[in-house]
């Protein structure tokens, strides 16, 4: 399935909505060549919406595959990017009902699958170990949107005015999720707190 | 619009969480053989959906052939049959005799399906018996009916069927030949059937209930049991 990009004849398309490759006229884009150009886009996304690591790989699958369902409705009114990261969070919602329905721990497979340095300190790895699970478990509890913004800007360090450019929204927008992540995100930790001193745990 | 600041880089921010974000590991990066891989796997199932309407589109096609040559042999068989088989059942019997045969309430069920006049014309052979060794005459498609046993039992027994409406003697004939030629040949049942009928038919009625009998012990629970049972006692037990 193949789409006209741009779509010359849509108002909404500006120079700015037009991806840097596609700056040429008329480009026939596919599937496949969508998926040469943004699959680690979608990877990173993936990972950002909490899609475990073991189920990455079907989630990029998934994603593309919706794309290329939908592919002759998008209209290039919005960038390629937000689109696709639109439907990251359908696929990255739909996996975490399904993890909550299995009761699967996606935290606990997540630092599990990554290798740890043998050569560190056990109590030191032990300490490190529990910070990522907690800090695992308070992104879990947050809105996939909130979660993906928290992530692009605290762990990964990217501007807002970046953050908004991927998710296609205003700059005051990602302010404004950002300030209601930062707040469930302190919440959590004030839960786990509590929880632990209820159970004893120094 | 000025950024915000990073609780990592802020130095107004909890302990707990600077630990917990401090702790966080960079996302993993997609690998080329995992992308390769999963661009190969998109190509694959992409193209699936074509093949997979071309295939059910074919199967679809071949589906409807195999239907409408199964219908148009189930349709144009019979009628051939029919139309080759020599006109056994009919026989020429006096419409005064006819008169005097009263309906039964329940009749026999048809071998063959398309109901015909028992009235033969004159030059039908009269004895039934003798048939058989007639019928070259007036239907080429009689050997090859000889030739098949079943086939024979089916024609006896229809002709006897049809009979036993009009002259039930002639169809109690039928039905003997049927037994000294067949004995306890495939349609056994059908026969037996259809001698309890004649027999009421001749106003025998206790031994059109011996044969009755006899049926219902040889069938147990078969659909013959009601239909006796409707016969004899014209009810539905």
């Amino acid at each position: 399935m193949k789409i006209k990009w741009p779509n010359r004849h849509s108002p909404f398309v500006t120079e700015a909505c037009v991806p840097t490759r596609s700056a040429e006229a008329d480009i026939t884009l596919d599937v496949a060549q969508l998926h040469d150009e943004y699959a680690e886009f979608v990877w990173r996304n993936l990972q950002r919406l909490g899609v475990r690591p073991s189920e990455l790989e079907d989630a990029l699958q998934d994603v593309f595959m919706v794309v290329h369902r939908r592919l002759d409705s998008f209209d290039g009114s919005s960038k390629v990017s937000t689109w696709l990261f639109g439907i990251s969070l359908r696929v990255a919602s739909a996996y975490r009902k399904r993890a909550f329905l299995k009761h699967e721990q996606g935290s606990l497979e997540f630092y599990e699958a990554v290798d740890e340095n043998p050569l560190s300190d056990p109590e030191e790895q032990a300490q490190r170990r529990e910070a990522e699970l907690q800090l695992q478990e308070s992104l879990e509890s947050m809105a996939l949107e909130r979660r993906a913004v928290f992530v692009m800007f605290e762990l990964e360090g990217l501007p807002s005015s970046a953050i908004a450019d991927i998710l296609g929204i205003p700059q005051g927008t990602v302010h404004s999720r950002l300030h209601k992540a930062r707040l469930e995100f302190t919440e959590s930790i004030a839960r786990q707190d509590t929880t632990r001193k209820v159970g004893g745990v120094p | 619009m000025t950024d915000m600041q990073r609780w990592l880089d802020s130095e107004q921010v909890q302990e707990d969480v600077l630990r917990r974000l401090k702790a966080a590991r960079p996302l993993l990066p997609l690998d080329p053989i995992t992308k390769a891989r999963s661009r190969r796997r998109l190509v694959v199932m992409t193209a699936v959906p074509v093949a997979a309407s071309l295939m059910f589109w074919i199967k679809s096609v071949a589906l409807g052939a195999v239907l409408g040559s199964a219908v148009t042999v189930a349709i144009v068989v019979p009628k051939w049959q029919q139309i080759l088989r020599p006109n056994w059942a009919t026989q020429a019997v006096p419409s005064a005799s006819r008169s005097k045969v009263a309906p039964q309430s329940v009749s026999a069920p048809a071998l063959i399906a398309p109901e015909e006049s028992p009235v033969e014309p004159q030059t039908a052979p009269s004895i039934v018996g003798t048939a058989a060794a007639n019928a070259p005459k007036s239907a080429p498609a009689t050997p090859a009916n000889s030739a098949d046993p079943l086939g024979r039992e089916i024609q006896l027994l229809e002709r006897a069927r049809r009979l036993i409406s009009v002259d039930p003697s002639r169809a109690l004939d039928t039905l003997h030949e049927h037994q000294s030629e067949f004995g306890n040949g495939t349609l056994v049942l059908e026969r037996q059937f259809l001698e309890v009928e004649a027999l009421l038919r001749l106003g025998r009625r206790d031994e059109a209930r011996a044969h009755a009998a006899v049926l219902k012990q040889n069938a147990p629970g078969s659909l013959y049991e009601r239909r006796l049972s409707q016969l004899l006692d014209g009810t539905g037990e």
